[in-house]
């Protein structure tokens, strides 16, 4: 890597979930690069995986997708949008529930709770995961009229961070971001407490990447970026968990 | 593809704050305005310029500093709750103070402008026959200045029907609540539902236009008779 430094350009579309472990990512992929410590040439755009999905079925320019599901980079594949050859499934997400208030039964945060900020199930699959654990805990009638939609969970997450939603259902990767955040600019404000939800979804919220054709080299340098032990461990730190088996992750 | 009744109760959602956003704005305007109109004090052009300040400014900044002021560990936000039981994010009434603070220009300004163009000799005239400021205002004022009074409540009542970054940040897409017509057709376009996504965007298109050349042209007959 490094030597063959070519014009190339970097266009990562991300769910909003996986945003701040993308960054990382890039910072540490650009720092093994050497030679170019410019990370103009890779930018990152997020949003929910529905919105991005439909942005580059309307030939938006990304190189790269990563989604916050399997069937969207499926689909792209299937439309010959995405290369197959890069799809694969690059983390598995938690989904929790977050409060203020310390408090082991989810379903009794559920039922205090004032506003449960949620992605949109329209267009995000933590949105679809957030609603199926409210369903599989059966507070689904009650929950209805306090749910607060956020555009993507990162929007879900803010209202949740601003104080205005009291409760909210988000993937785990945003809250150890904004620990870190929050340890150095708030230290003050502590009391947040994450429930693991994974126990009650009947799927867990796999997360699948592609490359959008033709592939460059950037391109092709940063997927195999992505399966060195560094870039893995800063998917784990990041609060994902790796597929145990896919061939396009092995070592 | 047609309209669902979510996009109903968006489309009354979506009335029900317009005007009662114009209401709210022609009380609370035409007295600025009125006063905004004859005040020759350098405070004055403060105000003006606060009044005006939604004309330019971006819809995140007012949904940012909305959106931190009504967190319930803030006064505003906290003084609400304690006061309604309720938090000012995600309610209607939290549109309510967006959508008065975001329209309040195209209010003020038409109103302003029609003061400006007011006889006051008129007014002294009335006041040495002994009518009282509630009687020159109801019977001299308003008829007199009926068409700045058309155009800013037409005007408020339009904008506030387009609006749609302060709800995207304050709203919460609730519903029946917040989900007004311009964020229920977001909602569909990012969702691919372009069958209803035509169906919002067109009729907001015509609403609009339609406003609008009823605006003008009772501006222009009137503007032609006086």
């Amino acid at each position: 890597m490094g030597s063959g430094a070519v014009a190339d350009t970097l266009s990562i579309a991300t769910a909003s979930n996986f945003r701040p472990v993308l960054e990382q990512l890039r910072e540490t992929f650009v720092e093994r690069q050497g030679q170019d410590p410019s990370m103009h040439q890779i930018t990152i755009s997020s949003a929910s995986s529905g919105v991005l999905y439909a942005q580059i079925l309307q030939h938006a320019p990304f190189q790269l997708f990563f989604s916050a599901n399997e069937s969207y980079p499926e689909k792209l594949v299937a439309s010959g949008r995405g290369a197959s050859e890069t799809l694969a499934t690059y983390a598995i997400g938690k989904l929790v529930l977050v409060s203020r208030s310390e408090g082991v039964n989810p379903k009794d945060i559920l039922s205090k709770a004032k506003r449960i900020a949620i992605a949109n199930p329209r267009t995000a699959p933590y949105g679809i995961a957030a609603m199926a654990a409210i369903e599989n805990l059966g507070v689904i009638e009650e929950s209805k009229s306090k749910l607060v939609i956020g555009n993507n969970i990162a929007q879900a997450w803010q209202f949740f961070h601003s104080g205005n939603a009291d409760v909210a259902i988000v993937a785990d990767a945003l809250v150890v971001s904004a620990r870190g955040l929050d340890e150095r600019e708030k230290p003050q404000r502590q009391g947040l407490f994450a429930i693991d939800l994974s126990p009650h979804l009947t799927h867990p919220v796999r997360q699948s990447r592609v490359a959008i054709k033709p592939v460059n080299s950037l391109t092709q340098q940063f997927l195999d970026f992505m399966n060195t032990a560094a870039a893995k461990k800063i998917i784990v730190d990041g609060g994902y968990l790796l597929p145990m088996t896919n061939k396009n992750l092995k070592q | 593809m047609s309209l669902l009744s979510s996009d109903i109760t968006a489309l009354w959602l979506t009335l029900q704050l317009a005007a009662v956003t114009t209401v709210i704005l022609m009380v609370v305007g035409a007295p600025l305005a009125w006063w905004l109109s004859r005040s020759e004090s350098r405070f004055a052009s403060v105000i003006e310029a606060t009044v005006a300040l939604p004309l330019i400014l971006p819809p995140t900044v007012i949904g940012f500093y909305l959106l931190m002021a009504f967190s319930p560990d803030n006064f505003l936000g906290g003084s609400w709750l304690a006061l309604t039981g309720q938090s000012l994010a995600f309610t209607f009434s939290g549109l309510v103070v967006g959508s008065v603070i975001y329209s309040l220009p195209f209010v003020v300004q038409p109103l302003q402008s029609g003061f400006q163009h007011f006889d006051h000799k008129l007014l002294e005239a009335a006041e040495t026959m002994g009518a009282g400021t509630l009687d020159r205002f109801l019977n001299l004022i308003i008829p007199l200045t009926r068409r700045a009074f058309a155009t800013a409540a037409l005007l408020g009542f339009a904008h506030t029907m387009g609006e749609f970054g302060v709800v995207l940040m304050i709203g919460g897409n609730i519903p029946g609540e917040t989900q007004v017509l311009s964020i229920a057709l977001y909602d569909h376009v990012e969702a691919l539902d372009y069958g209803r996504a035509h169906w919002l965007a067109g009729g907001l298109l015509a609403f609009s236009f339609a406003l609008l050349i009823l605006l003008y042209g009772f501006n222009r007959n009137k503007g032609l008779k006086s």
